[in-house]
C-alpha cells in the first residue's frame, strides 16, 4: 500500500534530520 | 608485515576470488551475465551498492581528511539520503517497467539514438579513466609505505578482479562484494576499537574527544554559506544531492546494481537502506581519523606522512633547512603533548580556558612548521600535489597496530579497491555491449551476447590496468581525471530529468542543451573558483532550462 512506502521515505528523511542534529550536538558537547 | 598478516591478507583475497567464481558460475545468457537474471534481494543489492561506491581511497583518505581538516567531509554525504528517496519514487519504477539493461537504453526510446549515444559515450570516458585510478591510488600508497612494486600490485589486483568478473559477470561481482563489505567492516571496526584501546595511558575515549574537539577536529557541520567552501551543510544538502542523484541515477556502475532487483520493492529497499547507512558509516570512519589525530597529539608524528616526498627534499638543496624544521617540529610536538595533558587535567576547573588556549597555540605552532615543510616539499617537486592525507591512516596502522590487524586492514583496502573495480568494468562491459555493439550489429542471440560481454569486460579490465600503469606519469592530472566525473555528471542528470519530467522536450532539444550545458560547466571549472560540488547542480539546471526553452522553438518539419 502507498502508505507503507511513505512511512519508509519519512523514516529515511527523519534519520537524516536526526543525524544532522546529533552531529551538531556532538560537536557542541566536545568543543 | 608479519607472517600472520600475509596469511590473513592472502586468505581473504583468495576467499573473495573463489567465492565470486563459485557464485558466478552458470551464466548462460546475456541477461544472466549482465543482470544476474534480475533475481537479487535488497540486502545483497545494498551491500553491492555500498561496496561499489567505497573504493580503497575512501578508507585510506577519509581518516586522513579528519586528521588534517576535521570531520567536515561528512557533509558531502548529507544529500545522499534525499537522492535515494527521489530515485526510489521516480527512476526505479521506470527502469523496472521498461526492463532496460542500461540507463542509457531508456534515452533512445524517449529521445533519439544520438542522445543515448552521447550519454553512454560520456559514461564510458569518465568511468573508463576513473577505473584505472581506482586501483592506482591505493597501489601508490602501498608502494610508498611498504616498498611494494607498484606495477606488480596493479597487475595482481587487476587480474584477481578480472578472474571472477569476466567469467561470472554481475552475479559474481555482487556476491564477491558482499564478502568484501564484511572484510571492510571487520577491518575498520577492529582498527577503530584498537585505536581507542591504544590511546595513551590515562587518556579515556571521552578525554580523546575533548582533545579533538578543543582543536576543531569534531566540526561535523558548517552552517555558513560559501560558494568556494567545498564542505558546508548547504553544499552537502544541495550539491551532494545532485551528485548522488547523478551517480546513483545515471552512472551505469550503480544503476546496474539495482537493476538486478527481483522487484521494484527490492531495488527501492536497497537504495533506501544505503541512504540510511551511508552517513553514519562515513561519520565513524572520520571519527577514526579524529582518534588518529589525538594519538599523534601525545605521540611524535612525522612532519609529513609521505616518505617518498620527504626523500625528494632531502636529496635537494633544502635538505639542511628541512632537517632543522623537522627538529623544530619534534620540539613543538612535545610542547603540544604537554599542553594536551595539562588541558585534560584542567578540565572542569577555572584553569580550563587558559589550558585550552595553550593547547590550541601549541597546535598552531605545529601546523605552521608543517606548512613550512610542505612548502619545501612543493619546491622540491614542482607540479606534484603536496598532500599526505592518503598516507596518514595506513602510517598509523603500520606503526601502532599489532600483527594480524595490519593484515586485516590491508585486506580491507584491497577488498575496497577490487569491489569498485569489478563493478566498474562490469558496467563498462554492459554499456559497450548494449549501447554500442547491440545497437550496431542488432540482436545476435543471448549466447553470442554473453561472450561479447565477457570480451568487453576483459578489454576494459586490461585498459584499467594499462591506464593505472600510465597514471604515475600524469602528476597533478590525476586530480583532473578525478574531477572529470563532476564535469559530466550534471549534464547527464539533466538529460535524464528532462526525459522523466519535461514531456514536451524532444531529442534534438535535449542533445543541444546538453552540449551547451557541458561547455558552461567546463568554463566554470577553468575560469571560476566555484567548488566542484556545485558543477552537478549547474550542469543539470542548465540542461533542463535550455532544453525547455528550445522546445518552444518550432522545428522545420512542423513550422
Amino acid at each position: 500500500v502507498l502508505g507503507t512506502w511513505r512511512r519508509i521515505y519519512a523514516l529515511v528523511l527523519g534519520c537524516l534530520a536526526l543525524w544532522i542534529l546529533l552531529f551538531l550536538l556532538f560537536e557542541r558537547a566536545f568543543s | 608485515m608479519s607472517r600472520l598478516d600475509w596469511i590473513i591478507l592472502g586468505g581473504a583475497l583468495a576467499f573473495v576470488v573463489l567465492y565470486g567464481l563459485w557464485k558466478g558460475r552458470g551464466s548462460r545468457t546475456s541477461e544472466g551475465y549482465l543482470l544476474s537474471n534480475r533475481d537479487a534481494r535488497w540486502f545483497t543489492i545494498c551491500l553491492s551498492i555500498m561496496a561499489t561506491q567505497a573504493s580503497a581511497i575512501t578508507f585510506l583518505s577519509t581518516p586522513g581528511q579528519a586528521y588534517a581538516d576535521g570531520m567536515r567531509f561528512v557533509q558531502f554525504y548529507l544529500g545522499l539520503p534525499l537522492a535515494m528517496v527521489v530515485l526510489s519514487v521516480t527512476v526505479v519504477p521506470i527502469f523496472h517497467r521498461l526492463k532496460v539493461f542500461t540507463a542509457y537504453e531508456y534515452l533512445e526510446g524517449r529521445f533519439d539514438l544520438k542522445t543515448r549515444t552521447l550519454a553512454a559515450f560520456l559514461f564510458l570516458i569518465q568511468r573508463g579513466l576513473a577505473v584505472g585510478l581506482t586501483i592506482y591510488a591505493p597501489a601508490l600508497v602501498l608502494s610508498v609505505l611498504l616498498g611494494w612494486n607498484i606495477h606488480l600490485n596493479l597487475v595482481l589486483v587487476g587480474s584477481l578482479v578480472m578472474i571472477y568478473t569476466v567469467t561470472g559477470g554481475t552475479r559474481a561481482v555482487s556476491w564477491a562484494q558482499s564478502t568484501q563489505m564484511v572484510i571492510i567492516t571487520c577491518g575498520m571496526l577492529v582498527a577503530g576499537i584498537l585505536a581507542v584501546r591504544h590511546l595513551p595511558q590515562g587518556v579515556s575515549f571521552t578525554d580523546a574527544l575533548h582533545v579533538a574537539g578543543a582543536q576543531g577536529r569534531l566540526n561535523a557541520i558548517t552552517t555558513s554559506f560559501d560558494w568556494s567552501d567545498r564542505y558546508t551543510l548547504w553544499s552537502g544538502l544541495i550539491g551532494g544531492f545532485f551528485l548522488a542523484l547523478s551517480y546513483f541515477g545515471t552512472d551505469q556502475s550503480q544503476v546496474q546494481r539495482y537493476l538486478t532487483g527481483s522487484t521494484v520493492a527490492q531495488s527501492r529497499l536497497a537504495l533506501l537502506a544505503n541512504g540510511l547507512l551511508k552517513v553514519p558509516m562515513q561519520f565513524l570512519i572520520l571519527l577514526l581519523g579524529a582518534l588518529v589525530f589525538v594519538h599523534y597529539q601525545f605521540t611524535p608524528s612525522p612532519l609529513f606522512f609521505n616518505p617518498a616526498a620527504v626523500e625528494r627534499v632531502l636529496a635537494g638543496p633544502e635538505a639542511a633547512a628541512f632537517r632543522s624544521t623537522e627538529a623544530d617540529y619534534r620540539a613543538a610536538s612535545e610542547r603540544r603533548a604537554t599542553g594536551a595533558r595539562a588541558f585534560l587535567l584542567a578540565r572542569g576547573t577555572p584553569a580550563e580556558a587558559p589550558a585550552r588556549s595553550a593547547l590550541v597555540q601549541a597546535q598552531v605552532e605545529s601546523t605552521s612548521l608543517r606548512e613550512k615543510g610542505v612548502a619545501m616539499i612543493r619546491r622540491a617537486a614542482p607540479g606534484t600535489n603536496p598532500s599526505d592525507t592518503n598516507y596518514v591512516f595506513l602510517s598509523y596502522v603500520l606503526a601502532s597496530l599489532p600483527a594480524g590487524v595490519v593484515g586485516l586492514v590491508l585486506a580491507a583496502v584491497f577488498s575496497a579497491s577490487m569491489s569498485s573495480m569489478s563493478a566498474e568494468i562490469n558496467a563498462l562491459g554492459a554499456t559497450t555491449v548494449v549501447d554500442l555493439w547491440r545497437r550496431r550489429f542488432g540482436d545476435q542471440g543471448p549466447r553470442k551476447e554473453l561472450w561479447v560481454g565477457r570480451l568487453a569486460t576483459f578489454g576494459w579490465g586490461c585498459f584499467a590496468i594499462l591506464f593505472a600503469e600510465y597514471a604515475s606519469r600524469l602528476g597533478t592530472l590525476v586530480e583532473a581525471v578525478n574531477i572529470l566525473g563532476s564535469l559530466f555528471y550534471g549534464t547527464i542528470l539533466g538529460i535524464f530529468l528532462v526525459a522523466f519530467y519535461v514531456k514536451r522536450v524532444q531529442g534534438g532539444a535535449a542533445f543541444w542543451a546538453a552540449l551547451v550545458a557541458e561547455a558552461a560547466v567546463v568554463a566554470c571549472f577553468l575560469f571560476t573558483r566555484i567548488s566542484f560540488l556545485w558543477y552537478n547542480a549547474i550542469g543539470c539546471v542548465l540542461v533542463v532550462g535550455i532544453a525547455s526553452l528550445l522546445s518552444f522553438i518550432p522545428s522545420r518539419r512542423t513550422a
